[in-house]
């Protein structure tokens, strides 16, 4: 995988946060795309490549989903839910960005399989230090398992 | 309640002679004694008569052999429990025999004829009274069944009651954890706007405003900070005033050690002792911390200008060996006993402005303790310094 070019799906309804996303990936350099879903059903369609997402080419399955929690018709949970009985989505990794610390919500995420669980933080160079480091982290030095469910049986 | 007319036959003594003379006469002698008499052709009516109510029977062994139908078996076998029917048997000496007693419980009088009036007089009244007695047992019991059902009732009902106000509770429960989860995303995320877009302002086009622009700029980006500060210490409050817990054994040196080593700026901003051991008491790691940190906060900030800041803390098992008692003493600007209750309530401040804070660490102190079960409790001079106190219960 060409590392520059993975995408980073946002899903983020609130336009400020938006915003302020995209002035922290360019203070942070990151030059890999970036598509915006505005709610819980359109990341669907992007994900699923339904609708105006179709064109695989132009909307590239994203490598990390940076996935709000509080957002219109459907919620992050609803997604990252849905995510995780697709069997050719189940891997992506979705990374919860929002303001909630409740435990609840804490919980909830991890147990629907959230790979991790980001606070939004109120300073600039905070939030790009963090976008960076999940970028380095999910799409540079992370590695995943193969393709395919071929578990090799442990020798004994 | 029995009725009139159901007592008048629970009264009367069921008559059957051989012949509608017999009956007659025998009646006619005993409702003389005062002895409400009422006849019966024959046995089934007799026994009838019994199924509707009545004091007693008097009745011949004839009749009672010639019941081929175990009409008095049945009626004797069938009787509810406190029933124990009084039959009185006019026999022949010398015939009494295992034909006499229709049931195992039967409640029978044997009178050997010929009979003198006033013996059988005496016979049925006490056969009488003894059915009385029956009825009043059988009235008492009814009176039990009866009381027992409306304390059933009324045990439902209650029953009802609080399942219904347990659900209200929940209600409200529920209500306030979504309105503090709408505090802490609704309200902040534009307040998180307005810092970051100031944040951007400054850094990026600072050099095109002025120094009165620049000075606005900064606060703008103080307020939006102070509003920030403000929502999380409520929400910060809500959580302690309505969060679940479970109390378990905590040791308070960890907690203490981890808050300092979590803000390394308290060790800068005063010398801080902790005087160990301390023993363990019954509460909540998260509570406790908010509390420590809280206190800690408190005693570096309320300083006297010029003085270096001292904390002191320790902990030791108070005189009923039931609690513990954890203090944080400092030399700061003290507080005055008038305002002792007031710093404890939410946005009680009393120092104005001139020292940062949003009124409401006290209070979550306070909330806090009381939630484990505890009490805070203050001694404070003016100008020396201050000393608080969290009791706890001691971990067992």
């Amino acid at each position: 995988m060409n590392n520059q070019s993975a995408a980073i799906l946002l899903v983020e309804d609130n336009e400020d946060d938006v915003f302020f996303m995209k002035d922290a990936m360019k203070q942070a350099q990151i030059k890999n795309p970036v598509f915006v879903a505005a709610d819980g059903e359109e990341a669907i369609q992007y994900l699923s490549g339904s609708g105006k997402f179709s064109d695989r080419a132009a909307f590239p399955l994203p490598a990390v989903v940076l996935l709000d929690l509080k957002l219109p018709k459907k919620k992050g949970f609803d997604v990252l839910e849905w995510l995780r009985t697709q069997e050719a989505l189940k891997r992506v990794v979705v990374v919860i960005l929002t303001s909630s610390q409740e435990p609840s919500d804490l919980r909830r995420a991890y147990g629907l399989g959230a790979n991790s669980y980001l606070v939004k933080p109120a300073k600039r160079d905070r939030l790009a230090a963090m976008v960076r480091a999940v970028r380095d982290y999910w799409i540079e030095f992370n590695i995943f398992a193969p393709e395919g469910n071929n578990v090799e049986p442990p020798r004994l | 309640m029995a009725g009139d007319a159901e007592r008048g036959s629970q009264e009367r003594l069921l008559t059957l002679m051989p012949t509608p003379k017999d009956n007659a006469r025998t009646a006619a002698a005993l409702a003389e004694g005062g002895i409400h008499c009422a006849t019966c052709g024959d046995l089934s009516e007799l026994c009838d008569a019994i199924r509707h109510g009545a004091g007693a029977a008097l009745l011949t062994e004839e009749a009672v052999l010639g019941d081929k139908e175990d009409c008095l078996g049945h009626l004797l076998r069938e009787e509810p429990p406190w029933s124990n029917f009084p039959l009185i048997v006019l026999a022949h000496p010398g015939r009494i025999g295992r034909a006499l007693t229709p049931g195992q419980m039967a409640n029978i009088t044997l009178v050997e004829r010929p009979v003198r009036m006033a013996t059988l007089r005496s016979v049925v009244e006490a056969a009488l009274r003894d059915r009385r007695r029956q009825y009043q047992i059988r009235d008492i019991l009814e009176e039990l069944t009866r009381a027992r059902h409306s304390l059933e009732d009324a045990n439902r009902d209650l029953e009802g009651k609080v399942r219904e106000r347990t659900r209200e509770l929940q209600e409200t429960v529920s209500e306030l954890e979504a309105f503090s989860y709408s505090i802490s995303h609704d309200l902040r995320s534009p307040l998180r706007a307005m810092e970051g877009y100031a944040e951007l302002l400054r850094d990026s086009y600072a050099e095109r405003l002025d120094d009165e622009g620049r000075r606005l700029l900064e606060r703008i980006s103080r307020s939006a900070a102070r509003l920030d500060l403000l929502v999380q210490d409520v929400l910060a409050y809500s959580r302690v005033a309505n969060g679940q817990i479970e109390l378990q054994a905590v040791t308070v040196e960890e907690v203490v050690r981890e808050v300092l080593e979590s803000y390394p700026q308290l060790k800068d901003k005063a010398a801080i002792r902790l005087e160990g051991p301390m023993p363990p008491v019954l509460g909540h790691v998260a509570y406790l911390t908010q509390c420590v940190s809280n206190l800690i906060g408190n005693a570096v900030k309320f300083v006297r200008p010029g003085v270096p800041a001292a904390v002191r803390i320790w902990a030791e098992e108070e005189e009923d060996n039931q609690r513990v008692k954890i203090c944080f003493e400092d030399n700061g600007i003290g507080i005055a006993s008038n305002h002792f209750e007031e710093i404890f309530q939410i946005f009680g401040r009393i120092h104005g402005k001139s020292y940062e804070g949003t009124g409401i660490g006290l209070a979550i102190v306070r909330k806090a303790v009381e939630r484990m079960g505890g009490a805070v409790s203050l001694t404070s001079e003016v100008g020396k310094g201050s000393c608080f106190c969290l009791h706890l219960r001691r971990a067992p």
